[in-house]
């Protein structure tokens, strides 16, 4: 490869300070998305995905401490001045969060909010901005745009809360857009309208996505790569179609077993069936071993997990269990 | 769950020195007449009026030659009494209020918190001083006021509570059980108002001080030869510049007594109400 | 909206009925008999009969109660005993002048407490902000009419930079126009910090708590994702929501300044309605004190219904919820 990845991540790892030993939500994750890259991070609820996603954005509290890497076309977000992040998001970044009522300031219309970025980061005059907050809207295809621009929040449904706030996060063409489970509030009519939406723009705007979600089955929908999170961590990284039709880590198929078949978007979370390692003080090694019905006592050993299944398709598992689980197979 | 509140406010230093300047000035209030170094009416000869703090006389005499440390001492009573006694009386008729107004009837309740919406639409005031002039001036009257006109807002802080309390499953229980309402209301519902009330009572104390002395300041309130501090600040403001001290240690006492109160109260309200709504006042 | 101001316009005005029946009957029923309340209280029997039947009252309570009532409404309040003169044109003296003081000072008073609000917020758990919490409680717990006295005898006895009292200085109606307003100014400098600097931290601390609050939420982070400067975060996302709960507190605030402005008027000699009240009660003065307590619950209330007022417009969820009402 000639020119660096729109961003790559390196062993990035969060901590959170609090009451005892610091709580590690995010450890040793590393990826890379090239330009117009799209790529799905699934997992449970507190597995650590949204933490990792406000990271990149760098909005996490103050008490969180953030160390590894994250590369921008080569420049370390991690070690830049707030003064710098802050131009960062909105123009580079943007984001769609999960509850789009709770997204949006009710006191603020609808126009205001999608056209502020435009304001602070361009400098765009009232009457400019305001022209420009209708004519995303109506990108995102909210009906009769002009009109919803000078609404309150409250006035909208929830699909169409989703839309504005994607035409807000739109607003300055992001090159890369993050979405933290951006439909799991709506209709699943809605859902899958929405996320078809998304997924056109990203494409038309060539720009590359993080799809962060708990459902497995969406991944498809939206994004080529998917990676497998579990406590913090990485477990399973690769094509999408190739993760769900062959999971090779126990948690990957845990996950996907949790999916009613017939109503493939209408995922629930998995159940826990134990809980989590605790994530003050995390095992050694592999953490789903408190829940692996493979589990066996090399699992401890940090040096024997990984498995190269292809190219871009790694496991971080003994190769003797991801091996005949890729194959479909029961591991001995 | 008690015994966890009373650490909870121990450990907030705010509470702390709350605690500690009020059990100070109760304790100089108590022990007056034993610690105050003279009788705080007994006139001074003509050479000992208007005296600066010195030997002898660590906070001056007044224009009468009485010395200010022993009259300080001795006010403490009348205004910690009066404020204390006065918002006390003030929160239980409200609780009671409160609670008739939750528990009863309609047409009882919407009478009850009319006539609270009615008191709270004065400046409370004026329309103490409005009630004040009806009357001779005296401490029982100064008490009166200050219950009849701060009882409306603990009675609707106390009606909000009761109402969401009475739906929850334990007074549910007991109406099903067919208690009187008196007993449902004393027996089931009082003993969880408790922590509002009590930081009602130490943010009104504060409160009821400060209005006291205001009015004893007027000539409204304590008369001679009772001693208040209100009224001690009055007598200096005929000698700002000659007897400065006549001014500022009644008014640092009655500063350091509403600080206590409000330091007190906030640490309550945050010790007994986590949630900080209870929270009136800083 | 229309609607929803109409609604509690309804409710403000018989709660002033209310207001107005409880001065009345407060003044009459209290212990003792009302004439010596109307300054008759050194007159032999006949004379007392003879003022008695001036005063109308020895007619019936309710004619009384309603002849007083439909005077008021008239702008009426009876005549002065220790003046002589309308209680009316008293009140219209004074209502301006407590008026200036209070509104100058409700201004001051919001502002400081937005900025010290916000501040609070931003500095939350540090050092400094417990610092700050402490002197302003400290300053909030002064009593006003100590506080007063304390700044005049620095300010005006001992540095002499500032006046004492009043609303003017003698003569100074016959200075042009900006020394006049200048003389004001100097005279409200004193009074403003007793009313409308020294309790800040009251408010100060709701802005906080409502700042801290909505910084929480959803939207703040969203913003923040946008890009948006800290002071925008803060100043357009979060303080806008975090003063919808202060401007429910907005109307009790002017009473609470009302009762700040009769302390200080007292202290300063600043002639308005807390001044004329306690005056008028030196002076028994019984038609006078009824018409200032009733005009400073009716002012209390046309506050509150301006808070409500602003409540609808700043929140945008209470003005939809009135007209889906329709």
């Amino acid at each position: 490869m000639s020119a660096a990845p729109l961003l790559a991540v390196e062993d990035l790892a969060v901590a959170f300070k609090g009451d005892g030993a610091p709580v590690q939500a995010v450890r040793g994750v590393s990826f890379a998305l090239p330009r117009a890259g799209t790529l799905a991070l699934v997992g449970e609820s507190g597995g650590g995905k949204s933490v990792l996603a406000l990271a990149l954005l760098g909005l996490l509290p103050a008490t969180a401490t953030v160390s590894g890497r994250v590369l921008w076309e080569g420049t370390d977000l991690v070690a830049l001045p707030e003064r710098d992040r802050q131009r960062w998001r909105g123009c580079k970044l943007g984001l769609v969060l999960q509850d789009p009522l709770a997204a949006l300031n009710p006191v603020l219309t609808v126009g205001d909010q999608v056209a502020e970025g435009l304001r602070y980061h361009r400098g765009l005059g009232r009457r400019a901005a305001r022209e420009a907050a209708v004519s995303l809207l109506a990108e995102v295809r909210l009906p009769d745009a002009a009109a919803r621009a000078r609404d309150y929040p409250h006035r909208l449904s929830g699909g169409m809360r989703q839309r504005a706030l994607l035409a807000a996060a739109l607003a300055c063409g992001p090159e890369l857009l993050i979405a933290d489970e951006p439909t799991a509030s709506l209709d699943v009519t809605v859902q899958a309208e929405v996320l078809d939406l998304m997924a056109e723009l990203v494409r038309a705007r060539g720009m590359a996505l993080l799809f962060v979600t708990h459902n497995l089955a969406l991944v498809p929908r939206v994004a080529e790569r998917a990676a497998v999170m579990f406590a913090g961590r990485l477990v399973e990284m690769g094509p999408a179609r190739a993760v769900i039709e062959a999971p090779a880590h126990p948690f990957t198929r845990a996950l996907l077993a949790a999916l009613p078949e017939r109503w493939p978007l209408h995922g629930r979370l998995p159940a826990a069936d134990a809980p989590g390692p605790d994530p003050r003080r995390p095992p050694p090694g592999c953490p789903y071993v408190c829940r692996c019905p493979h589990a066996r006592p090399a699992c401890a050993d940090e040096s024997a997990l990984g498995l190269a299944l292809a190219d871009d398709r790694r496991v971080a598992c003994l190769p003797e269990v991801a091996g005949p689980l890729a194959r479909g197979e029961v591991p001995a | 769950m008690r015994r966890r509140s009373a650490r909870t406010l121990l450990a907030d230093p705010g509470a702390r020195a709350g605690l500690l300047i009020l059990a100070l000035l109760a304790g100089a209030a108590l022990l007056a007449p034993l610690v105050a170094p003279g009788d705080p009416a007994a006139l001074g000869p003509s050479a000992a009026r208007l005296l600066p703090p010195g030997p002898g006389r660590p906070l001056g005499t007044d224009p009468l030659g009485r010395d200010v440390l022993s009259r300080l001492l001795h006010g403490a009573r009348a205004s910690l009494l009066v404020g204390v006694v006065g918002a006390a009386i003030a929160v239980g008729l409200g609780t009671l209020v409160g609670l008739a107004a939750g528990l009863g009837r309609t047409a009882a309740d919407r009478l009850l918190m009319g006539l609270a919406d009615v008191g709270l639409a004065f400046p409370r005031l004026i329309l103490a001083l409005f009630l004040v002039s009806l009357a001779a001036p005296s401490l029982g009257l100064v008490i009166a006021v200050l219950a009849l006109t701060g009882w409306m807002g603990v009675a609707r802080l106390v009606r909000a509570e009761t109402l969401s309390l009475r739906e929850r499953d334990f007074v549910l229980a007991a109406r099903g059980l067919g208690l009187a309402p008196a007993r449902l209301a004393l027996r089931h519902v009082l003993p969880h108002l408790l922590p509002t009330v009590a930081v009602a009572v130490a943010l009104r104390v504060g409160n009821a001080i400060l209005l006291e002395s205001f009015l004893s300041y007027l000539g409204l309130g304590a008369q001679e030869p009772t001693v208040s501090w209100g009224a001690m600040i009055e007598q200096g403001r005929a000698h700002l510049l000659d007897g400065w001290w006549l001014t500022a240690f009644p008014g640092l006492a009655l500063t350091l007594a509403v600080v206590g109160c409000n330091l007190l109260g906030d640490g309550l309200s945050e010790a007994l109400d986590p949630r900080g709504e209870g929270r009136v006042l800083p | 909206m229309l609607l929803y101001v109409v609604r509690r316009l309804g409710s403000a005005v018989l709660l002033l009925l209310a207001l107005l029946t409880a001065v009345f009957f407060i003044a009459r029923l209290a212990p003792g008999d009302p004439i010596d309340r109307f300054g008759a209280a050194d007159l032999d029997a006949a004379d007392r009969a003879a003022v008695r039947h001036n005063l109308g009252l020895d007619r019936p309570l309710a004619a009384q109660y309603w002849q007083w009532l439909r005077g008021v409404t008239r702008g009426d309040f009876g005549r002065s005993l220790s003046r002589h003169q309308p209680v009316s044109a008293m009140l219209a003296e004074a209502v301006p002048r407590t008026l200036l003081l209070t509104g100058i000072a409700y201004v001051l008073h919001f502002a400081l407490a937005v900025a010290s609000g916000v501040w609070l917020a931003r500095n939350r758990g540090r050092r400094r902000e417990r610092v700050a919490t402490v002197a302003g409680l400290v300053l909030y717990s002064l009593p006003a009419f100590w506080l007063g006295q304390l700044l005049v005898l620095v300010f005006s006895r001992a540095l002499g930079w500032l006046p004492a009292s009043g609303v003017a200085a003698v003569g100074a109606a016959w200075l042009p126009w900006p020394q006049r307003v200048l003389d004001v100014a100097r005279h409200l400098v004193l009074p403003l910090c007793v009313i409308g600097v020294a309790p800040v931290l009251g408010t100060a601390r709701f802005v906080r708590n409502g700042v801290l609050e909505a910084l929480g939420q959803d939207y703040v982070l969203a913003a923040r994702a946008r890009g948006l400067p800290e002071r925008a975060v803060i100043w357009r996302h979060a303080l806008r929501n975090g003063l919808l709960p202060v401007v429910t507190i907005a109307g009790l605030n002017l009473a609470f300044l009302l009762n700040g402005a009769v302390v200080t008027e007292v202290v300063f000699a600043w002639p308005g309605l807390g001044r004329l009240t306690v005056e008028a009660i030196f002076a028994r003065d019984y038609p006078v004190i009824m018409g200032t307590t009733a005009l400073a619950g009716a002012l209390t209330l046309l506050g509150n219904l301006l808070a409500d007022v602003l409540y609808g417009v700043a929140d945008p969820r209470v003005r939809l919820a009135s007209e889906a009402d329709r």
